[in-house]
């Protein structure tokens, strides 16, 4: 009973307490659980987007029939699929026709062939609104995309369209069968969630129509003559391993194309690891940037907290020293600190978890559009959970030790408020006199800055970050075009024959912009070590993109790191490579980067294809790069209409717009979430130091110094510190910014990132992270007009 | 004929529904230590923030005379914050019951602070007379510490000096040896005394009887009205007589 009774007591006492500190405090509070809300809600939704986005794609091959090992062949081979099956380690082959033809859309032809698919219930495709919804299923029990419920002259395409050639529906496809009569228009109706060909990083795409139009056009590809057929038929054999199989996958691979005469027909074969890597390379890249973005958040976020529990710690001294004569312990005053801030902290994980999701469905859907894909968000509980959980012991951890000092508040000490400060000597001039106020406070209380300092360091380093990506990607995704590109270029001619004028040509070029550099590249079929591989052969082998390794040369080639996974090679390892009946033994030098062919691809020197392959031929491309690359378009319009016998392409892929687009929505909202955390950090650490300031404030006010001059010098600290601490974090960023993200990129498969010097990634942090610390001190320092010479007068008014 | 710095005409303070100044009307003079006596809620500091400019007058109007050449005239109660604030940096200087100094400034630069704001000194003029007050209040030893490194003493000495380093019009002191130990108080009680003598205008707030005894003018405030007004010589050190005509004058408001 007696245990009873104190309990209930010490509940009553604390709840009191809470009370009053939540009344004295609330701002504060307010404020953390604003910063801890945005921090989960970034961290929880991209933690969301990467699983759900991971378990959306796995689940969506699975349900749309991709094996572990996918292989395009050309042809009708049906038969191929029952001599796959006969080899023990298959369980079983799927088997899905396909036309592969050219198409024009919108007046612009692609590059890439696409391949037309004929639904039957067997592939349950998912259809999508122009908004990234999924559209609902029609009749109970069946899927939309049942082969019936596509309209006779219409075609499902992928998202991904939309942003590459600014497909609507209701807009026409051409698709190119034959060059008699052979083009077949057909109107988008709609778009479909592709799981592997709907991502903007592949260049092929697939098109749904109906049984009639599919019989229809393979009627003119198979009847056409030779001579005019453009389209031609193919299919996808979905081969999956049996569970016992101990293969693996490259073995796998190995044992089905030695096994068989697949290998004969196979256009491309692509492992589902590989696959699924492609189709999330752009959401990864995306979560994995959000991710680190929350890693700032979080730092700032326990700068603010500690700072803000250290200065009521100090400003409630007294009233500690006081409840202490009263027999409250050390302990149980803490105790009110840590369920007041902990509550909130927990509160804040809380409320952006419950967003977290919804945070997540609204960049799923706006991924649409890149990765082809409809991601099925879910907050995935456990990382959720273990995550949540983490931090809440991190914060408990750091607020034990911010709140150390309550344990050994003396109440004696405290009431009399006998600290000894020590004095610093800074000039106070008549000229400079609000600067110099600013300069002696921020020299006194230093310590009180330290968590301006890191916060303003801290969003420079991150900014800095934002903006070297965003040069790096440049105005029209420069960076995205060279990183997945075999060599950086603006420009590429290929002449096909010896009438192609090369000299007007460049003269046509050089009117438009100045050529910078000059090289050739040939894209040639290789196997190696009996694999089918695209050869990307270079004159000039410095314009590999290296990952780790060194260029090769003539004894030597480069991999991809797909190519290292499905031959399971390393540098250093021999292997042979063969072309045109003619074979050498090369040399791996080094992993290099190119997403031509999703990674299925190798390097080479001029010098080492010539010993394999016939250099002579029409096979270089010249690439250019231009002083004014922004002229690309322009340049190869120019060429394309008044030359004939030659390709003119730039860098650039299809969807790639969406791409970029959407990063820099993503940088600029990045930039305002900083801006939102200055302005709380600095509504936060201002509202502290003014409490604890109205005395000085007051004085000063006394002596004839106005509100305005004030609240200047005020806001002039806010601008030194963070003009010190952003001018730490940009020398901090320039020193390591590069080899960091080049190392997160190198992670998701892009090498050599380098950005260099950019108003956006230096200039810009540098001025407006102190000019907003500034703007905001000023704004949050009006009260001060609210300081009254009044309170210096100790006695109630009477 | 003295010169009048403030006139105060039918001056009425109310918090709410209580009335805490009943219409008062006074002048005070240049060259006047006027010291305003009264008990707990006699309205006695809400006198003081009226006339300083520290509070608003409900009603009524209060004058005061710049200590320019031109001595304009400026409606205290009606006047911006801007002119105010001129007039804290020029005219008028403030000791309160505890110093009140800024807390990371030295006593000397405290001192010299207030120089600096009011602007109308050089700042050699300022550093000269900064030395020279060091002197008079005896800082020389505590001047290059920080507030809280020093006596109570010898702030409050601090806190007058900087009151006084601009020259003010008036010096407004508010219970200035309220939270002093008796040495102290007397140190600053002559002090103030010291700067009357040299013609400084004092209006003090007390209900120290050794601290109005410096004074020449004495009011005695009851219930928000002016009850009382005594006249006394200067003082000039310890005078019985003086000390017994304010303690019979006191007597008549049972103090």
């Amino acid at each position: 009973m007696v245990g009873q009774a104190r309990s209930r007591v010490y509940m009553k006492k604390c709840q009191m307490l809470l009370w009053a500190a939540w009344r004295k405090q609330k701002g504060s509070i307010c404020g953390i659980f604003l910063l801890v809300g945005v921090l989960s809600m970034c961290l929880f939704s991209s933690l969301t987007l990467y699983v759900s986005g991971r378990q959306s794609v796995k689940a969506e091959m699975e349900r749309l029939g991709f094996g572990d090992l996918t292989v395009w062949v050309n042809g009708g081979r049906e038969g191929l699929a029952g001599e796959i099956e006969n080899i023990s380690d298959v369980e079983r082959v799927t088997y899905q026709p396909l036309i592969f033809s050219g198409y024009e859309v919108n007046g612009r032809y692609s590059d890439n062939e696409g391949q037309l698919l004929c639904p039957d219930d067997s592939v349950p495709y998912r259809f999508i609104d122009e908004y990234g919804n999924e559209l609902p299923v029609h009749g109970a029990g069946t899927s939309r995309g049942a082969g019936t419920e596509i309209v006779l002259g219409t075609v499902y395409i992928s998202p991904a369209m939309k942003s590459a050639f600014d497909v609507e529906t209701g807009d026409a496809i051409q698709f190119e069968l034959s060059r008699k009569e052979g083009i077949y228009s057909l109107t988008v109706a709609g778009y479909f969630a592709d799981g592997f060909m709907g991502s903007s990083m592949i260049d092929m795409k697939s098109f749904l129509v109906s049984r009639e139009d599919y019989t229809a056009m393979q009627e003119i590809v198979s009847t056409a003559a030779e001579v005019d057929v453009l389209g031609r038929e193919g299919a996808m054999l979905h081969i999956f391993q049996s569970q016992g199989s101990p293969l693996l996958a490259l073995d796998f691979h190995k044992a089905i194309q030695e096994g068989t005469n697949v290998s004969l027909y196979t256009e491309f074969s692509y492992q589902r690891e590989s696959i699924l890597n492609y189709m999330l390379l752009l959401q990864d890249i995306l979560a994995g940037f959000l991710i680190a973005f929350s890693t700032v958040l979080f730092l700032v976020c326990m700068i603010v907290t500690g700072h803000s529990l250290s200065a009521v710690v100090e400003q409630d001294k007294k009233d500690m020293a006081v409840l202490k004569t009263l027999g409250m312990t050390g302990g149980e005053i803490r105790n009110v600190y840590f369920l007041l801030y902990g509550g909130v902290i927990l509160t804040g994980m809380l409320f952006g978890l419950l967003f977290a999701e919804k945070i997540a469905a609204f960049l799923a859907r706006g991924l649409v559009t890149s990765t082809g894909m409809l991601v099925f968000v879910k907050l995935p509980l456990l990382f959720c959970f273990l995550l949540f959980m983490a931090f809440v012991l991190v914060f408990a951890v750091f607020m034990v030790l911010r709140t150390g000092k309550i344990l050994t508040v003396a109440p004696m000490e405290s009431i009399r408020e006998t600290a000894e400060r020590k004095k610093v000597r800074t000039a106070i001039r008549q000229r400079f006199l609000e600067w110099d106020i600013a300069l002696r406070e921020l020299r006194f209380e230093k310590k009180n800055y330290i968590a301006l300092f890191l916060i303003a360091a801290f969003l420079a380093v991150f900014l800095a970050v934002i903006g070297r990506m965003g040069t790096w990607l440049g105005t029209n995704g420069e960076g995205l075009m060279n990183a997945f590109s075999v060599a950086d270029h603006d420009l590429g001619v290929q002449p096909f024959n010896r009438d192609v004028p090369m000299d007007e040509i460049e003269r046509v070029i050089e009117w438009y912009s100045p050529i910078l550099e000059r090289y050739e590249l040939a894209m040639e079929s290789v196997t190696v070590n009996g694999q089918e591989y695209e050869a990307n052969v270079l004159n000039d082998t410095d314009w590999f993109h290296i990952l780790s390794g060194r260029v090769c040369d003539g004894d030597g080639i480069l991999i991809t790191d797909t190519v290292a996974n499905e031959l399971q090679l390393s540098i250093g390892d021999t292997v042979k490579v063969a072309a045109n009946g003619r074979s050498g033994d090369y040399r791996v030098s080094g992993i290099y980067q190119c997403a031509n062919g999703m990674g299925s691809n190798i390097g080479m020197s001029m010098e080492g294809y010539s010993k394999i392959g016939d250099i002579t031929g029409f096979i270089w491309c010249y690439h250019y790069i231009l002083e004014n690359g922004n002229m690309r378009d322009f340049v190869m319009g120019y060429l394309q209409e008044h030359y004939r016998g030659v390709d003119v392409h730039t860098n650039s892929w299809s969807g790639l717009n969406g791409i970029v687009f959407l990063m820099h929505i993503l940088i600029l909202a990045l930039y305002m979430i900083a801006a939102m955390f200055i302005l709380v950090s600095v509504a936060l650490i201002s509202g502290k130091m003014l409490q604890a300031e109205t005395g000085n404030m007051a004085v000063y006010k006394s002596m004839g110094l106005s509100t305005v001059r004030l609240r200047r010098s005020f806001a002039l600290r806010f601008l030194t510190v963070a003009a010190a601490g952003t001018a730490a974090g940009i020398l901090l960023s320039a020193l390591t910014a590069d080899r960091m993200i080049g190392e997160v990129f190198r992670s998701f498969g892009i090498g050599d990132f380098h950005s260099g010097f950019s108003v956006m990634g230096t200039f810009l942090p540098l001025v407006v992270i102190p000019v907003l610390f500034f703007l905001f001190a000023w704004a949050f320092s009006a009260r001060l007009k609210q300081v009254s010479i009044v309170t210096l007068i100790t006695e109630n008014p009477d | 004929m003295r010169e009048i710095i403030f006139q105060g005409t039918n001056m009425v303070k109310t918090y709410g529904e209580t009335t805490v100044l009943h219409g008062i009307s006074l002048e005070l003079y240049r060259g006047d230590f006027a010291v305003i006596m009264g008990s707990s809620g006699s309205g006695k500091s809400t006198f003081l923030y009226a006339v300083s400019g520290m509070d608003r007058l409900s009603g009524g109007q209060i004058f005061y005379k710049r200590k320019s050449s031109s001595g304009e005239m400026i409606d205290i109660a009606h006047a911006s914050e801007k002119e105010l604030t001129r007039l804290r940096a020029e005219d008028f200087g403030f000791v309160f019951q505890r110093s009140h100094l800024v807390s990371s400034l030295t006593l000397e630069e405290n001192i010299r602070m207030a120089g600096l704001i009011c602007g109308s000194m050089s700042e050699k003029e300022i550093w000269e007379k900064t030395d020279v007050l060091i002197r008079q209040m005896g800082l020389e030893k505590a001047k290059d510490r920080l507030p809280a490194q020093v006596s109570g003493g010898e702030a409050q000495r601090a806190a007058v000096a900087r009151a006084v380093i601009a020259a003010p019009g008036i010096l407004f002191a508010d219970e200035p040896t309220g939270a002093l130990n008796k040495a102290n108080t007397e140190e600053v009680l002559d002090l103030l005394t010291s700067l009357y003598v040299r013609g400084q205008s004092i209006l003090l707030v007390t209900h120290d009887r050794e601290a109005a005894l410096r004074g020449n003018r004495i009011l005695y405030l009851e219930d928000g009205s002016i009850v009382g007004e005594l006249e006394l010589s200067p003082y000039r050190g310890k005078d019985r007589d003086r000390e017994q005509k304010l303690a019979s004058w006191l007597e008549g408001f049972r103090w």
